[in-house]
């Protein structure tokens, strides 16, 4: 667990494991359109 | 009438003040943000966080208040998303009935261009960090499932292109149209600098004692962001949507810490190809400033005619009306008439309001500050205002 959060927290690895592992409303085999969702996520959140 | 044509008569006589024309009446558009949850007798802590009661409360307030529009409809404070991520910017006190939202820098003196040439880099490895302490200390996927998820409901009441659950309620229960279908968005850097990565403190710094860095991460960010958002703009059809009341939404901030020379170099140039553009293509904007904008005036002066509604949070609209006669005026119901004075006070400025500004076109009915706390504004003077705004025809006095 340590190694995984130690790799979320870099970019742009963080956004691969992220897409892989969240729970996304998109299917796990659109790889490209889960990372964009977590990207967006993201910069949603950043501006918070 | 149906709810159809009641939305359609609302944007008709918006579209017309921000035109300079004579609308039928004059438009009344809601600035109310929270206070709309304590006027429903909600806690704060309660609405912010359950959408179903939001869309009570502003059920409710249009039931009750039959605004022409609404600026904010419950949308402003995506808090929930925020108390699950374990940020502390936002403090809510139901007790005072006060919400805070401290200001953030996301950016250290010094970052500014490390920010600026990657984006996505910073705000992933440093910017999250900061904000989100979770993320780099005690990472939890089901903090950010769970976060995910509220922010996906939070978009869905407000609408990706703000025409989400509530202003579809909106328009269909009430007939209140949609308040803005922006035609596009061209970021300027300062604005950017100022409310995210440096924060009012952090730019003050930066303006004087790293301008040269300010100009070299300005410089990146308009490539990246200015540049292409006008051009986008530049090629986008001509004309407006006439199920919306707007075509864009501009807030002004970073001009409070601005004197005159750094206004002409790191806003008004950007500010002035928008409002052009919105000029060639037939849009229209609402322009908020926050603070006074008087000192900036003169350049306002050179907008084209008939594309800005100036909204005013701390000037004298009467004084803006003579200065500006190329902008709609948009404001001063004052909040502190509306929440402590007589209700004879409140008719008797609402009623100058259209009389002087109104009555030929290029004004428009509006609270100058944000509606957040209960004194800003007792329900029944707001109640009488709203009531006199909708009979009233200065042309029939």
């Amino acid at each position: 667990m340590a190694e995984m959060v130690k790799d979320i927290a870099k970019y742009p690895e963080g956004v691969e494991i992220l897409a892989e592992k969240m729970d996304l409303p998109i299917p796990k085999e659109d790889m490209e359109a889960r990372k964009m969702a977590v990207l967006m996520f993201m910069e949603s959140i950043c501006g918070l | 009438m149906t709810m159809q044509e009641l939305a359609a008569y609302r944007v008709k006589i918006v579209r017309d003040a921000v035109a300079l024309k004579k609308p039928d009446r004059v438009p009344h558009i809601s600035h109310f943000v929270t206070w709309k949850i304590l006027d429903a007798g909600y806690k704060l802590s309660e609405a912010m966080c359950d959408w179903d009661i939001m869309e009570k409360v502003v059920c409710e307030f249009q039931e009750k208040y039959r605004f022409d529009a609404l600026i904010e409809f419950g949308h402003r404070n995506n808090y929930e998303t925020s108390k699950i991520l374990g940020s502390s910017r936002y403090i809510i006190n139901d007790e005072a009935e006060s919400v805070s939202y401290l200001d953030f820098a996301l950016c250290k003196e010094g970052e500014l261009v490390e920010f600026a040439k990657n984006p996505r880099k910073f705000k992933w490895e440093k910017g999250m960090v900061r904000k989100y302490p979770f993320w780099a200390e005690e990472f939890d996927i089901d903090i950010l499932n769970r976060a995910y998820k509220a922010n996906m409901d939070y978009l869905n009441f407000m609408g990706f292109d703000l025409r989400g659950r509530m202003p579809k309620k909106l328009l269909n229960d009430y007939g209140v149209p949609y308040y803005m279908d922006r035609k596009g968005y061209a970021p300027i850097a300062i604005e950017t600098i100022f409310n995210q990565l440096r924060g009012i403190r952090g730019t003050s710094i930066d303006m004087r004692r790293h301008t040269d860095e300010l100009r070299e991460a300005i410089a990146i960010m308009d490539e990246t962001g200015f540049k292409p958002g006008i051009e986008a703009m530049r090629k986008a059809p001509a004309g407006s949507n006439m199920d919306s009341t707007f075509d864009s939404d501009q807030i002004l901030l970073a001009h409070t810490i601005l004197n005159e020379k750094q206004w002409e170099e790191f806003y008004w140039p950007y500010l002035k190809q928008i409002v052009d553009v919105h000029g060639e293509k037939g849009w229209t904007m609402r322009l908020f400033t926050e603070g006074s904008s008087k000192r900036f005036w003169p350049y306002f002066r050179q907008f084209p005619a008939g594309v800005v509604a100036l909204h005013l949070e701390a000037d004298d609209v009467f004084e803006a009306r003579e200065a500006l006669p190329n902008c709609c005026i948009m404001g001063g119901m004052k909040n502190e008439i509306l929440g402590r004075g007589t209700k004879q006070e409140c008719l008797d400025l609402a009623k100058r309001l259209i009389d002087e500004l109104g009555s030929q076109g290029g004004f428009i009915l509006n609270q100058p500050k944000m509606g957040s706390y209960r004194n800003d504004a007792n329900p029944e003077n707001l109640k009488a205002v709203c009531d006199f705004v909708l009979e009233y025809r200065p042309s029939q006095n």
